[in-house]
């Protein structure tokens, strides 16, 4: 058995396996964040963007903490 | 059909009749053929200088063309054509030129035919200015094989401007041009640099007769992506 | 407090992403869970038996066994460029975004799979010929496929317009997977070093058979979880930018402080 073979059989799977797994993190990271963007945006902030987008000011969306 | 034949040459005529009273798009064109050929010969010497010495060294100064000419040629074609293709289409972003083409009552995928038309039109004469300077400045000897080197340049070229004229329609009409066509041409395109390398190099190098099927890859290329672009041409124009 | 906001703004309508976890606020969905432990547990048995079960090629040697992960990921590679192409299709056929946001989800996998489908392959290269690159028709192949799918990507993200990206990618899409058998064909004219077609041990069939169940689940399951995140993309954007849509909001707003008060 040689040695190097090894190596670069040990390499190819950990860099692909690496990889595919890699992305598969970063995604479910990246859901993650959505998920907990969408969960936070609880249902009377909703409402105060609501009344914001119908008089044309910030002034609800400011009393209730959002940028 | 006559009449969508006429409404094409019209059409063709009329980018011509623009290129030739403006000359904007072959002058520059054609000097960016050139100067790649020229860029490559110097880059390609390959010998180091302290050998340069005597008619041995002359020998070797001297670029054999092995097959790095189709490599060259090959180079000079694709950014030469894009910078073509680019122009060709830009031609109708003046005085709201687009507009009125899409507003004539004509079907879009002939002007598509015409816009290839004149692509490859003006391509060849880029062919006929740069095959010549490659050949001269890498000694490439074409008298094994005249009538193939057309052919294999030809059918690579038809297909090559198919690609070229409906990505550049995509170009056009978004905010990032630059190498934008250019990245979406070449991957496309690659088959044709590929199989017409081989041939050159079988030709060429290793004098065996124009090989049927390659030539046959080149044609189906050429078929499916004119047949292609005809289809899709509705759909990528925009003003 | 009103209801309405929360189930109708917020609640994913459809197939949102039935493998990914962004699918409705309970603790730990079934499906999801189900299937990527499948997945990662027939990735274990597939290691474990590669490196432990499955006996040496004898005219390669060692460096073979990269071909039980390289050839079912090349093949998963082809099939997330068929989804491209078809869901292309769909949308010019129907123009429906949804078709746009598969598209776009097939296309990522497809470059990550690819990329490691090039991986793979200069590794198998280096070990069993000694160049990292060898312009054969495989890896030539796999080269200009990464490449299609790359200008895909970076097609769609230089686009700003959803509409437009969508029929631009569209046609790209179409464009590239009817590039992808003439590569093929004329890749198969570069001089070849891969062995002709090697005669494989029972041992080793079940050994790729068995490669081919993770790397598939994987494929889809990443194809399905981008797929999802795509159309809540989507659909936000659209909401947000749509004209009607600050009529429905006038409308929920009312509803709600009069149902607060």
């Amino acid at each position: 058995m040689n040695p190097t073979h090894l190596q670069y059989l040990v390499g190819a799977y950990v860099i692909g396996l690496g990889l595919l797994l890699g992305y598969g993190i970063a995604l479910w990271a990246a859901c993650g964040a959505k998920r907990r963007r969408r969960q936070s945006r609880g249902a009377d902030q909703q409402a105060a963007g609501a009344m914001d987008t119908l008089t044309g000011s910030r002034q609800h969306s400011q009393l209730r903490g959002q940028p | 059909m006559l009449y969508s034949l006429r409404q094409i040459f019209l059409l063709v005529g009329k980018d011509l009749r623009i290129e030739a009273r403006s000359r904007q798009t072959i002058g520059l064109v054609i000097v960016l053929g050139l100067l790649i050929v020229v860029v490559l010969g110097l880059g390609l010497q390959g010998q180091p200088a302290a050998d340069r010495s005597g008619m041995a060294g002359l020998e070797r100064q001297v670029n054999h063309a092995g097959f790095s000419a189709t490599a060259v040629l090959w180079v000079a074609y694709l950014f030469a054509g894009v910078l073509c293709f680019e122009k060709t289409m830009n031609v109708e972003r003046t005085d709201a030129a687009l507009a009125g083409l899409m507003l004539a009552p004509l079907d879009r995928g002939l002007i598509y035919f015409a816009k290839l038309i004149s692509n490859l039109v003006l391509i060849l004469a880029v062919a006929l200015v740069v095959t010549p300077a490659g050949v001269v400045f890498f000694n490439f000897d074409l008298s094994a094989g005249l009538g193939s080197f057309i052919m294999i340049v030809g059918a690579a070229v038809i297909g090559f401007a198919a690609v070229g004229t409906l990505f550049a329609a995509v170009v056009s009409s978004s905010r990032l041009q630059g190498g934008l066509l250019a990245m979406m041409i070449f991957p496309v395109s690659l088959p044709l640099v590929i199989v017409s390398s081989r041939m050159m190099t079988g030709i060429f190098l290793e004098a065996r007769p124009l090989e049927t099927s390659s030539l046959g890859i080149l044609i189906a290329f050429d078929a499916i992506f004119v047949a292609a672009g005809w289809l899709l041409f509705d759909l990528v124009l925009e003003v | 407090m009103s209801n309405s906001l929360t189930t109708s703004a917020n609640a994913p309508k459809g197939f949102v992403g039935v493998l990914d976890y962004t699918v409705g606020d309970q603790a730990a969905p079934v499906l999801p869970t189900v299937y990527w432990l499948m997945t990662f547990v027939a990735l274990a048995a597939a290691i474990v038996m590669v490196f432990a079960w499955t006996p040496e090629e004898r005219s390669m040697g060692l460096i073979q066994k990269i071909f039980y992960l390289h050839l079912p990921v090349a093949i998963n590679t082809f099939l997330a460029c068929l989804t491209v192409f078809i869901a292309s299709i769909g949308y010019l056929w129907q123009r429906r975004l949804w078709w746009d946001d598969l598209a776009a989800a097939a296309a990522k996998v497809a470059v990550v799979y690819c990329s490691v489908v090039l991986l793979t392959g200069m590794f198998w290269a280096r070990g069993a010929w000694g160049v990292w690159w060898l312009f054969s028709p495989r890896l030539t192949f796999s080269l200009v496929l990464w490449f299609l799918y790359v200008v895909y990507l970076l097609l769609r993200s230089g686009i700003d317009s959803g509409q437009r990206r969508a029929v631009i990618g569209a046609v790209y899409g179409i464009i590239a997977f009817l590039d992808v058998p003439l590569v093929w064909l004329s890749a198969r004219l570069m001089p070849d070093m891969h062995p002709g077609h090697v005669a494989l041990a029972p041992a080793m069939t079940l050994t790729l058979a068995v490669w081919f169940v993770p790397m598939t689940l994987l494929a889809v399951g990443l194809i399905v979880v981008r797929y999802g995140l795509n159309r809540q993309i989507t659909r936000s954007l659209a909401s947000s930018s749509s004209w009607d849509s600050a009529e429905s909001v006038a409308t929920r707003a009312m509803e709600t402080v009069g149902g607060a008060a």
